[in-house]
């Protein structure tokens, strides 16, 4: 991170499958002209205060789904049962 | 002129007729569907798909239900009971062994519907009938505690435990979204 850091902030990710304890350490640097310190080059800043910010864990929200809806087939059923009944009601009948 | 208009009304009527009984016959025949994991298991036994005798299976006679145990992701719902959550349980180390399973599939014919609705019958079962595990080449017997319906948010009940039980769940008859039929048993 260069320039102006001044409220920004850094993010570290861990990698994937890790377990057990973890500790992070880090150091910060910065580079000025000033000849005071331990030289122009680089040196090291104020202390930076670190926040802990948990990671999402993926959840399971949801039970497995596990099936359709059988109602709505044995309404489907009924229906084209009900319907084919009439037609074949109103066709026997001469209402045509 | 009265000729042609009667021809044609004969006509319709005779459409009529053959689509009435088709919708008829159509209605019928999704009604046999709608049972046939019932018909396969009531009538003919348990038919599901061919096991080998080393594969991990649950068996609960009472509701002739006999279904291979799968490990992985969700696609082995198609293939049995998923394993879900294997670290969670099983019944070698304990823990809470959670298997699930669809209870209905869409299939067009009887046959392809009964060979994926495993757990079809799961409603049938009840508190004290007996459920065995085939695992790893041993046979661990349980005992049902409770059945009951919970919601489909309902996640709690894979959570970990610390005392071994079998948590078995499937859809209702109203489908993934409307809610689960649960059945936990515990080692006899």
């Amino acid at each position: 991170m260069a320039g102006d850091v001044t409220g920004r902030s850094a993010t570290i990710t861990l990698p994937a499958g890790v377990s057990g304890t973890k500790q992070i350490s880090a150091v910060t640097t910065m580079t000025d002209v000033s000849t005071d310190g331990f030289g122009h080059s680089s040196e090291f800043a104020a202390d930076v205060q670190g926040n802990l910010i948990a990671a999402v864990v993926p959840g399971n929200p949801l039970l497995a789904a596990t099936g359709i809806s059988l109602y709505t087939l044995l309404i489907f059923a009924v229906a084209l049962f009900t319907t084919g009944n009439v037609g074949y009601y109103i066709s026997k009948r001469k209402l045509l | 002129m009265q000729k042609p208009v009667k021809r044609s009304t004969q006509v319709i009527r005779i459409l009529l007729i053959t689509a009435s009984l088709t919708l008829v016959g159509m209605g019928v025949y999704l009604l046999i569907l709608s049972f046939s994991p019932k018909i396969y298991s009531s009538v003919l036994g348990n038919t599901k798909q061919e096991q080998d005798n080393n594969d991990n299976k649950i068996t609960i006679k009472s509701a002739g239900i006999n279904v291979p145990i799968k490990e992985g992701g969700e696609e082995q719902l198609e293939k049995g009971a998923w394993h879900r959550f294997a670290d969670r349980g099983n019944p070698e180390k304990g823990g809470n062994f959670i298997l699930s399973a669809h209870s209905f599939v869409w299939g067009y014919t009887p046959q392809q519907i009964n060979e994926k609705s495993f757990f079809y019958n799961l409603k049938d079962v009840r508190v004290g009938d007996e459920v065995v595990v085939h695992y790893n080449s041993k046979d661990y017997t349980y005992t049902v505690e409770s059945t009951f319906q919970i919601q489909p948010t309902q996640t709690d009940i894979e959570d970990k435990s610390d005392n071994a039980k079998l948590t078995i769940y499937t859809c209702t008859e109203g489908g993934s979204a409307d809610g689960r039929v649960v059945v936990v048993a515990r080692p006899t």
